[in-house]
């Protein structure tokens, strides 16, 4: 005889099954091989040899590295918190507009779908120095008379990659914070009118606490992908001037492909791990919360 | 809802017809497979399928040609090789010929080399550190690209400056093109993460007397002196004179093509791509377009010949017989001469008789040859080894002299911080 | 005070447009150049011929089709694959209880502590041995080990926004759990669903690693793979490149903007009524 109890348990494992096995049958060798590797000297095309935390003592020796780890800092805070920004004034711009809703929505759409080998392309063309549109434009309109430096600048290189990454990124949290506040029902809204609630009160205290959750996960994983995102930075600037935008994804792909030095650039991108898990943790731990 | 799920159902199952062909592995059982550049040049490439199709007939199989991109090249070949699912016949780098032989992974084609000696001539000597090791031939060479200086000839006139010789004039022009306001940033030599980065970096080093190696490939580390007035020469223009923006150390391989051909810049190097493309856009700056050899030092003129492709067949082959004999049959007379003439001489030999062939007699065809018949492989003065393609590949030379550059280091320091990664390169990696 | 609400709403979307639009526009004016008008940076704002060739060369001597073909079907079956995964796991990690099951989530999470320009390898291998390589297949099994943690937690946002009574009322009304989640929550959570949805279609749309190692055969080569055959190392054919992209990035907004109108407003107005 199950009891309700025993029969939401069995459910529940057979719902989670088909996730487990998939990630249990395909994540975890790579997981685990990735982990391990990183533990290894290992050259392409040679057996691994184990010598622990060699690597990540050489990684963390090496000023290079913590150049790379610094830029990957700033690339990663500085894309997300302006993605935060701009995402969420988008969808709280769209929530009420009601006249070509879904065309602007689908416009701003765009960025995420083009290809991002294009959009890295195209940012690398609109900033060019001598004939990008931006500096053209800046020199019609007069307000500068040289050309920007916006690849050449170490600073300046820095800001226009997460411009890029920010313009490529920003309709995923827009898109998905748009999706959360279709879920937070009216009434609460009427309620607070009535109480004589002004905007930003309306925004503090119903708003934000209503999609908590969603915004999370989703600044979550976007700061996981905005720190391992490649493209962009490769595209644009290789890493350089010199290495003012060098980060994990660029600096490992240097180790492990172009060097073949398989073990250093599994440390090199291991060294994100850390900071990933706490964030993890605390997110998970978080929403735990909020569900109590 | 009924009537969406009932779309929805529909527009499933239409897709699952369409997905389930796709689904089946492709069988490459009985077939070769041919892993080759994708070049800038469409046509040469599609005599190069041609001739190797024709090749594959020849000899009796079945051929499956597949392309790679320049900046792919080595992420594909790095999985395959850890998965052992390198093709039968592998169009490498120049560097790859090193790495994969030491790995021995590659069969000796030393029979394949006289085969073609008998066809298109002696080898060039400067060819076989690349592809020869312990005596034995492991690869085939190809092609070159060379990299030559472009300049313009408009612009130096402007100013009465003659071509430029060596490092130093290549300076003073461009100081004397940008106090006549022509131009802002005339030298447009980048020390990027790209070819165009790294060989005229070694070029430079060679021809100041400070390479890393003696003559058997032992590492004994950039001479100071000599590596300091290098250093000098590389980051005068972008620290001294302001003659190069700090923008062209985050180039792409195709932006000092465009930026030369948008008239920005006097002075680039490059290889004979930019005359391919003038001519096939009918640009306006083609009269003034003009190439010259890569400029001498002090210790002379020493080139580097980094832009190498060689043909190579791993022993992971099922069929080495057949793919030796397909790579002797693409590199024989009338296949290799029609790949050559049809290539907009942008693809030079490494054998005589091609070379010395009255195709690459133009101004500029001259040039071209010249250059691959000077220029050395990755390592000179001693053979091509995996530790002196690890230098390359890791950027130390243009990370030397961007550190100057942009970290504003002092060149000692940057110098000491080089010959240390080398050293480190040197000890860790065998030197067959 | 419901005026300056408007007029804020309103310059803030004519910023975002703005900023969207100027690289947008200059993508699609690239693809009716010719290499030379590109070259030369003439007629920069308006070309001046106009010229398809760019397209028409897409379709004659590229594949682009055939690249379009590949990835509309990986994406579409990676997204179905992942999101039916992830609803499943998503709906019984918020409304069930059992043993281990925070642990469970978390552990879920995992996956993306190694990037996957570093997976693809010992991935790779796997397929290998599993004797199931160069075939689309292959990347519609691969894909969502990506795509499969991210929605399982971003299903779990929204299905935890709303509220359990109203599945309660459907389970008194003697309704399974499953019909419970099907009837009552997916409507609920169908713009949760379609953003997920979205979200995996776009990255498998973009997806480039996977895609160039695990397929050798050309004629299943997907579009970033392509694409990135636009760019030989001294040269962009700049053209073709913005024609293929303009193509490609316009049936996903239309499907999109259809989905959502048929998907999400019909849903929801269905579940609110019944």
């Amino acid at each position: 005889m199950l009891t309700d109890r025993h029969r939401e348990r069995l459910l529940g494992y057979a719902l989670v099954a088909p996730v487990a096995i998939f990630l249990v049958a395909l994540v975890a060798y790579p997981f685990l091989s990735a982990i391990y590797l990183s533990l290894t000297e290992k050259v392409v095309g040679y057996p691994a040899r184990f010598v622990g935390f060699r690597n990540y003592e050489s990684l963390f020796d090496s000023a290079r590295f913590r150049i790379v780890a610094r830029n990957s800092a700033i690339f990663t805070g500085a894309s997300i918190v302006v993605k935060l920004l701009v995402g969420m004034a988008m969808a709280l711009a769209l929530h009420k507009v009601v006249r070509g809703n879904q065309f602007i929505r689908g416009i701003l759409l765009l960025p995420w779908v083009i290809p991002t080998v294009v959009i890295a392309l195209t940012w690398k063309w609109l900033l060019d120095l001598f004939r990008g549109l931006v500096n053209v434009t800046l020199i019609d309109v007069g307000a500068v008379t040289r050309g920007v430096h916006w690849l050449g600048d170490p600073t300046l290189a820095m800001v226009s990659v997460v411009m890029a990454n920010v313009w490529r990124g920003f309709p995923f949290f827009g898109v998905s914070f748009l999706a959360a506040l279709q879920t937070v029902p009216q009434e609460l809204y009427d309620a607070a009118d009535v109480d004589g609630a002004g905007g930003w009160q309306k925004f503090w205290r119903i708003t934000l606490p209503s999609i908590k959750g969603v915004v999370a996960v989703v600044t979550l994983l976007s700061t996981i992908v905005t720190l391992n995102d490649f493209n962009i930075v490769f595209i644009m600037t290789r890493g350089g001037p010199g290495a003012a935008t060098h980060i994990f994804a660029t600096y490992s792909y240097e180790l492990g492909i172009m060097s073949q030095r398989w073990g250093l650039a599994m440390a090199a991108s291991m060294a994100s791990l850390p900071l990933v898990a706490l964030l993890i943790v605390g997110v998970v731990r978080y929403l735990h919360r909020e569900e109590e | 809802m009924t009537t969406f799920m009932k779309r929805l159902a529909i527009v499933v199952a239409l897709i699952g017809v369409a997905v389930v062909p796709a689904l089946v592995p492709a069988s490459a059982a009985s077939k070769l497979s041919l892993w080759r550049l994708k070049t800038y040049i469409p046509p040469a490439d599609k005599i190069l399928d041609a001739n190797a199709q024709e090749c594959a007939k020849k000899v009796g199989v079945e051929l499956a040609i597949q392309t790679y991109t320049f900046d792919d090249m080595w992420t594909k070949y790095t999985a395959a090789i850890e998965s052992k699912t390198l093709p039968d016949i592998a169009e490498l780098d120049a560097v790859g010929p090193a790495r994969l032989a030491n790995l021995g992974r590659l069969t000796d084609l030393s029979d394949v080399v006289a085969a073609v000696t008998k066809e298109l001539g002696p080898i060039l000597p400067n060819a076989e550190g690349a592809v020869k090791f312990g005596g034995k031939f492991y690869a085939v060479p190809h092609y070159a690209i060379p990299l030559v200086l472009f300049y313009r000839k408009d612009i130096l006139a402007k100013v009465g400056a003659e071509p430029p010789d060596t490092w130093e004039d290549i300076q003073k022009v461009s100081e004397q093109v940008k106090k006549a306001g022509i131009q802002d940033f005339p030298n447009g030599f980048p020390w990027n993460r790209t070819g165009d980065g790294y060989d005229p970096a070694m070029s430079l080093l060679w021809s100041y007397g400070a390479a890393w190696v003696d003559k058997s490939g032992k590492f004994v580390g950039i001479p100071k002196a000599q590596g300091l007035e290098a250093l000098k020469m590389a980051t005068r223009a972008y620290l001294v004179d302001k003659t190069s923006a700090f923008d062209y150390l985050s180039w792409s391989g195709s932006t000092n093509n465009e930026s030369f051909m948008a008239g920005k810049i006097t002075f680039t190097p490059n290889g004979p791509s930019i005359l391919y493309q003038e001519e096939s856009t009918q640009h306006p700056l083609q009269k003034d377009t003009a190439i010259k050899l890569m400029p001498k030092g002090p210790a002379g003129r020493n080139l580097a010949l980094t832009f190498v492709m060689n043909w190579a067949v791993p022993v992971d082959s099922k069929s080495t017989k057949e793919a030796k004999a397909v790579v002797s049959c693409l590199m024989s007379r009338e296949p290799f001469m029609k790949y050559m003439t049809g290539s907009f001489r942008q693809a030079v030999p490494f054998f005589a008789t091609p070379l010395n062939d009255p195709y690459w007699n133009t101004p500029t065809g001259k040039i071209i040859v010249e250059t691959v018949k000077q220029g050395h492989p990755v390592g000179w003065p001693g053979p091509t080894t995996p530790a002196a393609a690890e230098v390359v590949s890791s950027n130390v030379l243009t990370d030397m002299i961007t550190r100057v550059i942009v970290d504003k280091a002092s060149p000692e320091t940057a110098l000491d911080e080089a010959n240390k990664r080398m050293k480190e390169i040197y000890d860790r990696v065998p030197v067959k | 005070m419901l005026r300056q609400a408007t007029l804020a709403r309103c310059l803030v979307l004519a910023l975002i447009m703005a900023i969207v639009f100027v690289p947008m526009y200059w993508i699609v004016v690239t693809s009716f150049k010719t290499g030379r008008q590109i070259l030369l940076s003439q007629s920069v704002y308006v070309p001046r011929p106009f010229t398809i060739d760019n397209y028409v060369y897409l379709f004659e001597e590229s594949r682009f089709a055939l690249w379009i073909r590949n990835s509309a079907i990986t994406a579409t079956a990676s997204t179905l694959l992942s999101l039916a995964i992830g609803t499943l796991g998503a709906y019984a990690l918020t409304r069930l209880r059992f043993p281990g099951r925070r642990t469970f989530g978390g552990l879920v999470l995992i996956t993306y502590l190694v990037p996957p320009g570093l997976m693809f390898i010992p991935l790779y291998q796997t397929f290998i041995r599993l004797g199931y390589t160069d075939s689309l297949g292959t990347l519609i099994l691969a894909y969502p080990t990506f795509l499969v943690p991210f929605v399982t937690w971003l299903l779990m946002g929204f299905f935890r926004s709303i509220p359990r009574e109203l599945e309660e009322a459907a389970l008194v009304d003697g309704a399974t759990r499953v019909q419970a989640l099907v009837r009552v929550v997916l409507p609920l959570a169908a713009p949760g669903l379609l953003a997920a949805g979205l979200f995996c279609f776009t990255l498998s749309w973009n997806e480039f690693l996977y895609a160039l190692i695990f397929i050798a055969d050309d004629s299943l080569k997907t579009l970033p793979v392509g694409l990135s055959e636009f760019v030989v190392s001294d040269f962009a054919f700049w053209g073709q490149l913005m024609a293929a992209a303009t193509l490609a990035s316009l049936p996903v907004i239309v499907v999109y903007i259809y989905l959502h109108k048929y998907m999400v407003q019909g849903l929801t107005a269905g579940a609110v009524k019944g």
